[in-house]
């Protein structure tokens, strides 16, 4: 399976805006156009903030549901969200180095300019004198020509807007996925239950390996939906089970073996190399549960979702198939 | 949702609060699960509820086993049958139908009584009484007892043969046989998921064998296939004198003929009838499988 | 006319433990559990995720049963004690082990289901310990990982697959 990874301009922007901040205290404010829906997206941008700011994670915060003071973004889809909003924090903190850089070098006394940023210190990587950090936000905001610990920052990916024909280089990076799974049919009951299933996906530079692990996870069992029990019944435009009875959500009790082996590559486009990982986990399973039934029941083809009835009435089919040949 | 409510703390209070209602509308409410949904849905106007689950009555919350077998009061819980071992070793077809009711959540406080007086044709514990043989225990405002056994207890789709002056108090279940040497006894529930499912079709049975492997009692019940549950006499008949594990391809076949022949299932957006009746035929025969 | 009928709604007056501490007052008869936690006692932790019993986000404890507070009148918690996430931990500032070992494991994402799920946690490992549980296939008092996903069945989580949910939970029993 290929899927975009990252920065798909589905739209004519798939940008993302920052805006950082560092108070005279020592603590970092990202302020991100990215929302947060329980992906992970704050502890990952927060995690990148610390690293390369170090600054304690506990005196990160993020801020991403307000509106009136957030930049712009695209919304939590396509996978984007470490790619594009990750892209842009590392755009912010580097102009903002920038100018901490410069008043350390004054404050230490040296015409170099290049730091390392440690337990709330800044470095220099040639002395290794070191300045705290908290204290150079503040002399740059009380000694002339005061100024604040802020940047801002847009990213756009590089990618391109699909042309009439929807064409084109359309996403910032791309993601590769396999899935093998391994299904047992009741040809009583027409049920079809999921056992086994391998995941093999391309993730880019891990990130957060308990983050991602939830993403494949969470991704795969809606795949599993997709494919046994998921479907919005529609009559004259009304939709007829707009409940939690009958439109069937899987519960712990349905949840299959699932074997993740992760393909850590460096996405070269990524920050720190990392992808989008989010979507890819629940796009090839309802394909590849759909071949494993028609592989166990010998048919060729069935359509989504696999409901126990579809599968009792394909194997009847072949039953009466069967007789006619004879 | 609006109603008044009646909260009685014994029987006795519990039978003047019916009395006094027989002029009016009044629903009696046990965990209220089906009860709370249903008015949810469609609120109606006017209706008292009179709410068992403050009664203090042993004879109506909880368990008695003797020589002539095991009464359960209408208030006792899913859950309790559940956690019930010997339940579990006696009669398996009732433990699996209240492990498989609804949700751990649900279980805690849905009711024998409750799953009965509703009487949907899906009812899961409905259904395993009905194998079971069960006899229902009504008391009146008079203080009367009457009893009938479960079959003559649904009367169509939610309805009972409850009067309106009386309550559901206990259910009983007959010993198994002194003869029984192996018991066949479980539930089957078709749904599409593992769990949360009401059931699609659902087939219950409780079949006991003596030591030669000769079948003695049978009951056999099936759920969602027809207006009410429905117990299959005449398959239950046929099995009587052969022996379990001796049972032909053609035997079941027949035996799911039999059981189908009470099958009279609808199409709804949960199945159709042709599904319905295609996986009951094949569950019956499983049995022996 | 309409408010001859209002006035007429008959209070029931109800004293019970909530997360510890006494709570008395007066509700319609037809309140149920849910309502009276987050409208009327401001206890917004306790999540309204389908109102019918289908998805367990509403979960609190009645006397240590995890029930569907949705689901249940709220005159039947007289007398009685309730649980709700509020009072899962015990107000000195550190995580309830059910929580903790839900952070650990990475089983929170929207966290809406997480409310619900935590109590059904909680409420499992208290049936375990006081032997309120199904009996076993393993014969042990505490649950294999799928008596743990059966337990679970009634709380529906649209993100994590549950995974790392029943993760926690085998922690919790295998410590
Ligand atoms: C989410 C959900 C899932 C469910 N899943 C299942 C399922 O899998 N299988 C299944 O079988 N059911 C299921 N049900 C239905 C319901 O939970 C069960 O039928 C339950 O056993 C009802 O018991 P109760 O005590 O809650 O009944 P209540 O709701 O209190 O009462 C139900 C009806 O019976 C009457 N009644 C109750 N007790 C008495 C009595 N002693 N005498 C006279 N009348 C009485 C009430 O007036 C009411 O009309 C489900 C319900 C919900 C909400
Ligand atoms: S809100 Fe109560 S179960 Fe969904
Ligand atoms: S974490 Fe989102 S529903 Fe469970």
């Amino acid at each position: 399976m290929l899927h975009v990874g990252g920065g798909a301009k589905i739209y004519r922007s798939d940008g993302c805006g920052t805006t950082l901040k560092i108070d005279p205290y020592g603590y970092c404010t990202i302020i991100t156009g990215s929302n947060e829906i329980g992906q992970g997206s704050e502890t990952v941008l927060a995690m990148m903030a610390s690293e390369e700011l170090g600054i304690d994670l506990k005196r990160i915060k993020v801020i991403n549901t307000d509106t009136d003071i957030k930049p712009w973004d695209v919304g939590v889809h396509a996978s984007r969200t470490s790619f594009v909003a990750g892209n842009s924090l590392l755009g912010a903190i580097k102009i903002l180095k920038e100018k901490l850089n410069k008043k350390a070098g004054e404050l230490l006394k040296t015409a170099h300019s290049e730091f390392e940023y440690d337990g709330g210190e800044i470095i220099s990587n040639k002395t290794k004198e070191h300045i705290a950090l908290d204290k150079v936000v503040r002399e740059m905001h009380f000694s002339e020509p005061n100024e604040l610990a802020i940047a801002s920052f847009f990213y756009e990916p590089t990618s391109k807007f699909q042309d009439k024909e929807f064409k084109g280089n359309v996403s910032g990076s791309y993601a590769f996925a396999a899935q093998a799974i391994e299904v047992e049919v009741d040809t009583y009951t027409g049920n079809v239950r999921v056992l086994d299933i391998y995941v093999a996906q391309d993730v880019g530079k891990v990130l957060n390996p308990l983050l991602l692990g939830g993403q494949i996870e969470g991704g795969i069992l809606q795949g599993v939906g997709y494919a046994l029990t998921e479907e919005l019944l529609m009559h004259e435009g009304k939709i007829l089970n707009s409940n939690f009875h009958n439109y069937k959500m899987l519960t712990a009790a349905d949840i299959p073996n699932i074997h993740f082996f992760p393909i850590e590559t460096n996405d070269k486009e990524g920050p720190y190399g990392a992808k989008g990982v989010g979507e890819a986990p629940l796009i090839p399973t309802a394909a590849a549960i759909a071949n494993a039934v028609c592989n166990a029941l010998d048919i060729e083809v069935i359509d989504l979702p696999i409901t126990p009835e579809k599968v009792l009435r394909a194997i009847a089919e072949k039953k009466k198939l069967k007789k006619e040949i004879v | 949702m609006n109603f008044e409510i009646i909260n009685p703390g014994t029987t006795k209070e519990l039978l003047g609060a019916v009395n006094k209602l027989q002029k009016e509308k009044f629903r009696f409410g046990a965990g209220c699960t089906d009860l709370l949904m249903e008015l949810k849905k469609k609120p109606e106007d006017g209706l008292t509820i009179i709410n068992l689950s403050q009664v203090k009555d042993s004879s109506f919350s909880g368990i008695k086993k003797s020589a002539k077998g095991m009464r359960l009061g209408a208030m006792f819980t899913a859950h309790k049958i559940v956690v019930n071992e010997e339940i579990k070793n006696a009669f398996n077809v009732l433990h699996e139908s209240a492990h498989n009711l609804a949700s751990t959540q649900i279980r805690q406080v849905a009711t024998v009584g409750g799953n009965l007086c509703t009487a949907s044709p899906s009812g899961d514990i409905a259904c395993a009484l009905v194998a079971l043989d069960a006899t229902c225990e009504m008391l009146s405002t008079t203080g009367k007892r009457r009893e009938i056994n479960i079959k003559e207890f649904f009367i169509g789709v939610r309805t009972t043969a409850i009067g309106k002056n009386e309550v559901l108090y206990g259910i009983a279940v007959p010993a198994n046989e002194k003869k029984t040497k192996t018991i066949h006894s479980n539930f089957i529930k078709i749904g599409t998921r593992r769990s949360m499912e009401c059931s699609v079709v659902s087939l219950a049975y409780h079949i006991q064998v003596n030591e030669e492997g000769v079948i003695i009692k049978a009951g056999v019940s099936i759920g969602a296939s027809a207006p009410t549950v429905r117990f299959a006499e005449e398959a239950c008949d046929f099995l009587i004198g052969k022996k379990f594990k001796a049972i032909s391809q053609k035997e079941k076949e027949e035996f799911a003929e039999k059981v189908l022949s009470y099958a009279s299932p609808i199409t709804d957006i949960r199945a159709t009838s042709w599904y319905r009746k295609e996986v009951l035929f094949n569950i019956s025969k499983s049995i022996f499988e | 006319m309409k408010k001859e009928k209002i006035n007429k709604v008959i209070k029931h007056d109800i004293s019970f433990k909530l997360n510890g501490k006494k709570v008395d007052c007066s509700i319609k008869g037809s309140t149920v559990l849910l309502d009276l936690l987050r409208d009327d006692l401001e206890l917004k932790g306790t999540k309204a995720g389908c109102n019918e019993g289908e998805c367990g986000a509403c979960t609190v404890l009645v006397d240590d049963a995890p029930v569907n507070s949705c689901l249940y009148l709220a005159v039947n918690v007289n007398g009685k004690s309730v649980t709700t996430i509020e009072g899962l931990a015990n107000g000195d500032g550190e995580l309830h082990p059910v929580q903790e070992s839900l952070v650990k494991s990475g089983a929170v994402q929207c966290g809406f289901c997480t409310s619900g799920m935590a109590m059904a946690i909680k409420a499992m490992v208290s049936q375990y310990e006081s032997g309120q549980h199904v009996p076993g296939e393993s014969g042990n008092n505490f649950p294999s990982r799928e008596e743990i996903k059966k337990y679970l069945e009634g709380n529906l989580c649209r993100c994590t697959g549950y995974v790392k949910i029943v993760d926690s939970a085998e922690k919790l029993f295998s410590n």
